[in-house]
């Protein structure tokens, strides 16, 4: 017995003023969720006749195009969904990342390579930092790049899923960093993953801004944020920064690199390094104090 | 972090039910969205909206993680629901299947307000008489 459900996708171009309309007849006829694309409605309706169907919405089309409820074409297209693993499908899109031989950033549920000294596993949830974008690759490579020299206290601003503070826990085990995010829901998803890499001893995570840090100044700062985030805030990185110490700023376009030169410059910061990845760049910077 | 928009998916699904079937699993698995995360927050959020359809928009970032915003039910539902119906009219020019008032028309559209591109309740109350008229709800008063 064939036990598998049957999909079907009912597409409806429609206007925007009668989307809502349109979609909640279609959820009377037995719609089980609609997406909404651009000019387009898909109605997905489960385990139904296809002609039967296809009537059922024609007489409603015509019906609410009589009452003059709807401006539409009546154009409609059904087709079958075929039938997936929809749960596990995503899970493609994400590979183990490597930072030479030194580290790897990998899902859960892939294997660990032998060859590599630390892995650094991410679930991929709602906090931005799974590794997969150009600025935290940038950011990973800086932070082993400089990996001799770690200092023991860092603060993470922007910290999202905890991956640059628990980059730097895994590599300088006996470190103290403060990661920052003023989303409660990536703070959520940092503490798991310090979990995950059981590295909780290591960091902690606030929720809020540089007004809810405790007055600290550390050697190292990491900030994976936009520039446009950033340079309003550069008075706070200067005071959160020890003499001597270091930023590394990433989440900046290369097109930004000189309007963010002279922001740095303009609150006294000098820049040690630049480096580039696909569109975007990092800076590595220090105070002139 | 340095967040770039790179989709964003728009849905309309029961509160409390999103589960990887479509249209969540076919729409956030190609973009390589958590599915269960996705579902397991948007249950946790819509869980005592039960009944409801619940209009949502997913943002994903270019590193394939996500946030989304659930908006208010369609004013389709609320009426709906304010006339005591089962169902709406399936031929609203012939058969009138309720009846709301002025005031429950006002109710809903205050609610609707923040997702109509409407500039006051007056306009939004009028989007929501034509929902009314297209379901075979006469308004009264």
């Amino acid at each position: 017995m064939n036990d598998k459900k049957q999909w079907l996708a009912c597409c409806i171009e429609v206007l925007p003023e009668s989307l809502e309309m349109l979609s909640f007849h279609l959820f009377e006829l037995g719609a089980q969720g609609i997406e909404e694309r651009e000019g387009q409605l898909v109605a997905y309706f489960l385990d139904r006749d296809t002609n039967a169907l296809h009537a059922d919405i024609m007489k409603l089309l015509d019906e609410l195009h009589s009452a003059k409820a709807l401006i539409l074409n009546k154009k409609i297209e059904i087709s079958f969904v075929p039938e997936e693993d929809w749960h596990a499908g995503w899970r493609k899109y994400f590979k183990p990342i490597f930072i030479g031989t030194t580290l790897c950033v990998l899902p859960p549920w892939e294997k660990k390579d032998q060859k590599i000294e630390h892995h650094l596993i991410i679930e991929p949830k709602q906090a931005f930092g799974t590794g997969n974008h150009a600025t935290t690759k940038l950011m990973l490579a800086a932070i082993v790049s400089l990996r001799q020299s770690l200092p023991a206290q860092v603060l993470d601003m922007g910290t999202g899923s905890g991956i640059l503070a628990i980059a730097h826990a895994l590599l300088k085990p006996d470190s103290q960093i403060l990661g920052v995010d003023f989303d409660p829901i990536a703070i959520e998803n940092a503490h798991e993953n310090a979990a995950l890499n059981k590295v909780i001893n290591a960091v902690d995570f606030l929720v809020g801004t540089f007004a809810d840090v405790p007055p600290n100044q550390y050697p190292l700062i990491y900030a994976n944020l936009q520039r446009h985030i950033i340079i309003p805030i550069l008075p706070d990185f200067k005071n959160f920064l020890a003499p001597g110490g270091t930023i590394l700023f990433s989440g900046i376009l290369a097109t930004e690199a000189e309007s963010m030169h002279t922001a740095l410059e303009k609150q006294e910061f000098r820049v040690i390094r630049q480096n580039q990845m696909e569109e975007w760049i990092l800076l590595e910077v220090q105070h002139s104090d | 972090m340095a967040k770039k928009i790179v989709g964003l998916i728009k849905l309309q699904i029961p509160a409390g039910q999103a589960n990887p079937s479509p249209p969540v699993g076919p729409a956030l698995g190609q973009h390589g969205v958590n599915i269960m995360e996705f579902c397991k927050a948007f249950n946790a959020k819509t869980q005592d909206k039960a009944g409801l359809i619940i209009p949502v928009v997913i943002s994903v970032f270019a590193d394939r993680s996500f946030t989304f915003i659930t908006k208010t039910p369609p004013a389709a539902v609320l009426l709906k629901k304010a006339a005591g119906l089962e169902k709406g009219s399936g031929e609203p020019n012939r058969d009138k299947v309720g009846k709301v008032t002025h005031d429950q028309v006002k109710e809903i559209a205050e609610v609707k307000m923040p997702d109509l591109n409407a500039n006051d309740v007056e306009a939004a109350m009028e989007m929501v008489k034509g929902t009314a008229r297209s379901m075979g709800i006469v308004v009264e008063g």
